[in-house]
């Protein structure tokens, strides 16, 4: 091999480097081809750029310091290249001095390992420049992606991948199109923005996520061009407004709902009052439906049940509705349903459809039954005011519930008195023993016919208020805290507002408002005393406490007679009225029960 | 200093070793360096153990070699000694430097300037299992630099008093009055176009100019190969150029898959040419290496043959030539001849990592 073929050979070995090695085996390679190729024994590359420093390092010189002075002193068999524009230099050292060859080599390996330092420090700014682009995507809240032409997925961010609820990696590859659910509007949306060259922003594009429900985007959509120009695709940013779609659609709902039952409210139905002539699907039947009673089962057994009996009866409009018809409450318990393409005749078989389901459930829910008073009316024609049929239909509602009020509410305090005796909290045979005892001092003080009829019924529906009271303070087996007590307390009241709803019950209810009152005036519910209370309540309260001390109670056990009327005795002037105690004495101890 | 040299024939272990030692008693100062180099059918534990006994407080060598050789020729079953007198000398030992292999090289580099602040010489025995042995001695010399002088070669179960080095490498340092001259060379010609390393791993060459290379390889020797590399390496080497028209020869020592693999690394991006040469030509060449090696030193007093154990390989019975070639450049001072895997030795200063090469240390007092 000629001299001239040796140095082509040498200058192609020291030019040849790879410019993308790890700093370490870079710093490695330099070494190996100029000891290797250029005879040096020593080495020095400072590198002070940030990018090169890690590939900066000493190599042969006999000391673990910087060898600074040594290399600052340049003899003839050194040689020294500093970078470009940098700080950075590179120090070559041989055993002999260098000779013009020996300068051209170190000229060549030198200026081709700054080209080398030149493409690492652009390679590393395109890193840098690409982090931060990739950590901008990986950090905003926004989705982003990009599609090829066909429209298959090639990048996508975190946050697109969170809406979709997909990795990337099963996302890669599968066409954009298929996760959305009108694909003919969105790949019309492609087309265009193909045909404009023009973004286009979409106020709502609904997703399909891996569980199948929906999330709502708003999408901003361009082309992607690669370096020269020619379009590779589409990118898109999406901003995730699911929750704000569901908020607007939560809204309106309410804004039409009733949120107790689900029907439509009353600002609705009175919308399909004003807009319904426009529809013209005459006839048009207006049913209006009140549950009678609700308040009177609010007072007495909680407003929980009230709204049960609500739900129920919306449940039975609906079950009995058709798609067309609007249902809706209009007020407390008012509802109304307007039902298109239906004449008089036919609104009243809806009206006996609602009946016949309101008997079926009443059979099941004796306890709390539904009662419900209904009108209807017709609109033949659009020339008829629907408000007009809405005022007709509710004056025939309220005309049956004057037919039916006085039934109505007896039917209510017997389904009230049927539910007290099936929760069985007194003491069976508790009224019947009392009615005895009351019976006999009545007897005894002369007390006139009526009042003793109805010390005796008070004797039979005194707790009836008890209805009202939770079942679990009811049914305690130990002493009741201070506050269970004075929920118990209201039973009196409770009763009271019950028995004035009912015709039969209405003539004692002040006794039942009273039977818990003391003569010292330490009873409950008005702390009335003395002569203030009614005698049969005074009457009452001696005959309840005796029975109650001899009979058997889940929390403790009987007394004997004698000490029951020793007890009652000694409450003479205190819990009871003294001379009524002395009438009563004898007939407590004359008592077979 | 004083140096001694033994070579014994004898069968036993122990016998062969005293009988080394005996020859090699040249003064009655305390030995400060001893280098046991014997062939594979002696035990390597027997001649530690021994090597042990003998030498008692001596810092030593040890290392299996595949031949010894004196001016009579090959000695297929021996043990020969080095023993250094006068001298400050210690060992190192580095066992098994895995993957971080410049690293290790470094640390013993450190040791060594550590122990010995005066320039000397070192030598320096790599396991042949180590396939990354350039590497590492840049990482002995990185710290060290060209006021040391190399010498070594690659051997089996290297050890020391300490140890052995099992895939790693030994060295030892020695500072005195003395002078060292050194010399290598092999007689290989490039021939054919220049063909550039485009990937590498360690000893394995992957591509030759962007192809795979064994494709590149047999497109140049105009042969195909099955796995039979072991017929071509009498004739076709590769070689990496280096400083004043040198070339570094990389032997070629099989085939695995696409990749060629050498008996030591050979660095990406680095240009490769097809060696060649003639028996002839490498006596001729051997020749020349010892002449300039006594012609550099004004005092001979003793040699250290390091000869390629491929050359014998490739010159078969002429190898005896080589040796009386070697004899006959040499003055009458003790020599020991090694036959090696891969010789260490330089002519810049830094040492390198060569394949069938001759080197020579020629030593002697400073007068």
């Amino acid at each position: 091999m000629t001299n001239k073929s040796f140095e082509l050979l040498v200058i192609l070995d020291i030019t040849s480097f790879d410019s993308e090695l790890s700093d370490y085996d870079l710093f490695q390679q330099i070494i190996e081809k100029a000891s290797r190729v250029l005879g040096i024994n020593k080495l020095a590359l400072v590198l002070d750029d940030p990018v090169l420093n890690n590939c900066s390092g000493y190599w042969g010189f006999e000391t673990n310091e910087s060898p600074t002075k040594e290399i600052n002193d340049v003899k003839s068999n050194c040689f020294v290249y500093k970078f470009e524009d940098t700080n950075d230099y590179i120090y070559l050292e041989q055993n002999e001095p260098l000779s013009i060859q020996d300068q051209r080599y170190y000229a060549i390996f030198t200026h081709s390992l700054g080209d080398v330092f030149a493409k690492r420090r652009i390679r590393e700014s395109l890193r840098q420049s690409e982090e931060k682009y990739r950590n901008i995507l990986a950090n905003i809240q926004e989705g982003y992606y990009e599609v090829d032409v066909n429209g298959h997925i090639i990048v996508c961010n975190q946050a697109f991948c969170k809406l979709l609820d997909y990795e990337f990696d099963e996302l890669k590859g599968q066409n954009m199109l298929d996760f959305c659910i009108n694909k003919r509007q969105v790949f019309k949306l492609y087309r265009q923005i193909w045909e404009t060259e023009l973004p286009k922003q979409v106020n709502t594009i609904k997703l399909k996520r891996r569980d199948g429900s929906i999330t709502y985007g708003e999408a901003s959509i361009s082309l992607t061009r690669n370096n020269v120009g020619v379009v590779t695709g589409f990118n898109g940013m999406v901003r995730d407004i699911t929750e704000r779609i569901n908020y607007q659609e939560r809204l309106e709902y309410m804004s039409m709902h009733d949120a107790l039952t689900g029907v439509y409210n009353r600002a609705y139905f009175e919308k399909q009052l004003d807009e319904f002539p426009k529809k013209q699907k005459y006839p048009v039947s207006m049913i209006i439906a009140d549950l009678d009673g609700l308040k009177l089962i609010n007072d007495s057994m909680g407003h929980a049940s009230g709204d049960q009996l609500l739900k129920s009866f919306a449940k039975i409009l609906l079950r009995v509705s058709n798609s067309a018809a609007v249902v809706a409450r209009l007020g407390g318990d008012e509802f109304g349903m307007i039902i298109p393409n239906c004449s008089q005749s036919q609104a009243k078989e809806y009206v006996v459809k609602i009946r016949d389901l309101v008997k079926q459930y009443n059979q099941k829910n004796s306890i709390l039954p539904i009662s419900t008073s209904i009108g209807v009316a017709c609109a033949n024609k659009p020339k008829i005011a629907l408000s007009e049929v809405f005022k007709t239909a509710d004056d025939h509602m309220l005309h049956d519930k004057l037919y039916r009020s006085a039934s109505m509410k007896s039917e209510i305090v017997k389904a009230l008195m049927a539910t007290l005796s099936e929760k069985d909290f007194v003491t069976h045979g508790h009224a019947a023993r009392i009615g005895k005892i009351c019976s006999e001092i009545a007897t005894k003080i002369n007390l006139p016919e009526n009042q003793k009829t109805d010390l005796v019924l008070l004797a039979k529906v005194h707790d009836l208020g008890k209805v009202g009271i939770p079942a679990h303070i009811l049914s305690k087996s130990g002493s009741l805290t201070s506050q269970e007590y004075e929920i118990m307390k209201k039973h009196s009241e409770k009763g009271y507002r019950i028995a004035t709803s009912s015709p039969h019950l209405a003539g004692i209810s002040r006794l039942i408002l009273c039977h818990h009152e003391r003569w010292d005036g330490n009873g409950y519910p008005l702390g009335l005393k003395e002569d203030q209370i009614p005698v049969e309540c005074r009457i009452f309260a001696i005959a309840d406490t005796y029975d109650a001390l001899t009979s058997t109670r889940s929390y403790r056990q009987p007394i004997s007679r004698q000490q029951a009327v020793k007890e009652i005795e000694n409450n003479a002037g205190k819990q009871f009225d003294p001379d009524l105690v002395k009438v009563a004495i004898p007939v407590l101890k004359g008592m077979r029960m | 200093m004083n140096v001694g040299m033994g070579i014994s024939r004898l069968p036993n272990t122990e016998e062969a070793l005293a009988d080394a030692l005996k020859q090699a008693a040249t003064c009655l100062e305390a030995r400060s360096l001893t280098m046991v180099f014997y062939t594979g059918n002696h035990d390597r534990d027997v001649v530690r153990n021994i090597a042990r006994k003998q030498l008692v407080s001596c810092p030593f060598i040890t290392c299996a070699m595949p031949g010894l050789f004196d001016q009579f020729g090959i000695i297929d079953h021996g043990i020969s000694v080095c023993v250094f007198y006068g001298v400050i000398a210690k060992t190192e030992l580095f066992t098994n430097a895995g993957g971080l292999v410049y690293q290790a090289g470094q640390e013993v580099g450190k040791a060594i300037r550590h122990f010995s602040t005066k320039p000397g010489a070192i030598f320096l025995f790599p396991s042949v299992e180590q396939t990354q042995l350039q590497v590492l001695l840049r990482g002995v010399y990185a710290n060290l630099g060209p006021s040391y002088t190399y010498f070594g070669s690659g051997s089996i179960d290297p050890g020391t008093e300490k140890g052995v080095a099992s895939g790693g490498f030994v060295g030892g340092v020695i500072n005195g009055a003395f002078k060292l001259t050194h010399n290598i060379g092999h007689g290989w010609i490039p021939v054919g176009e220049p063909m550039l390393v485009t990937r590498s791993e360690k000893n394995k060459i992957l591509e030759f100019d962007g192809q795979p290379a064994v494709k590149r390889y047999s497109n140049m020797v105009n042969r195909t190969f099955d796995d039979d590399i072991q017929l071509l390496d009498n004739k076709y080497q590769l070689g990496i150029p280096c400083a004043k028209q040198r070339y570094l020869v990389r032997d070629v020592i099989s085939i695995d898959g696409q990749a060629l693999e050498c008996v030591t690394d050979v660095p990406q991006n680095s240009i490769v040419t097809l060696m060649t040469t003639s028996i002839p030509a490498l006596h001729v060449v051997a020749k020349k290496i010892i002449e300039e090696a006594v012609k550099a030193h004004s005092n001979p007093e003793f040699a250290l043959i390091f000869d390629c154990m491929s050359r014998k390989r490739v010159m078969g019975k002429d190898f005896n030539k080589e040796i009386k070639s070697i004899f006959t450049a040499l003055p009458s001072i003790p020599t020991v001849g090694l036959l090696t895997y891969g010789e260490i030795g330089s002519q810049s200063g830094v040492p390198f990592y060569h394949n069938k090469s001759l080197s020579v240390v020629i030593g002697g007092r400073v007068q």
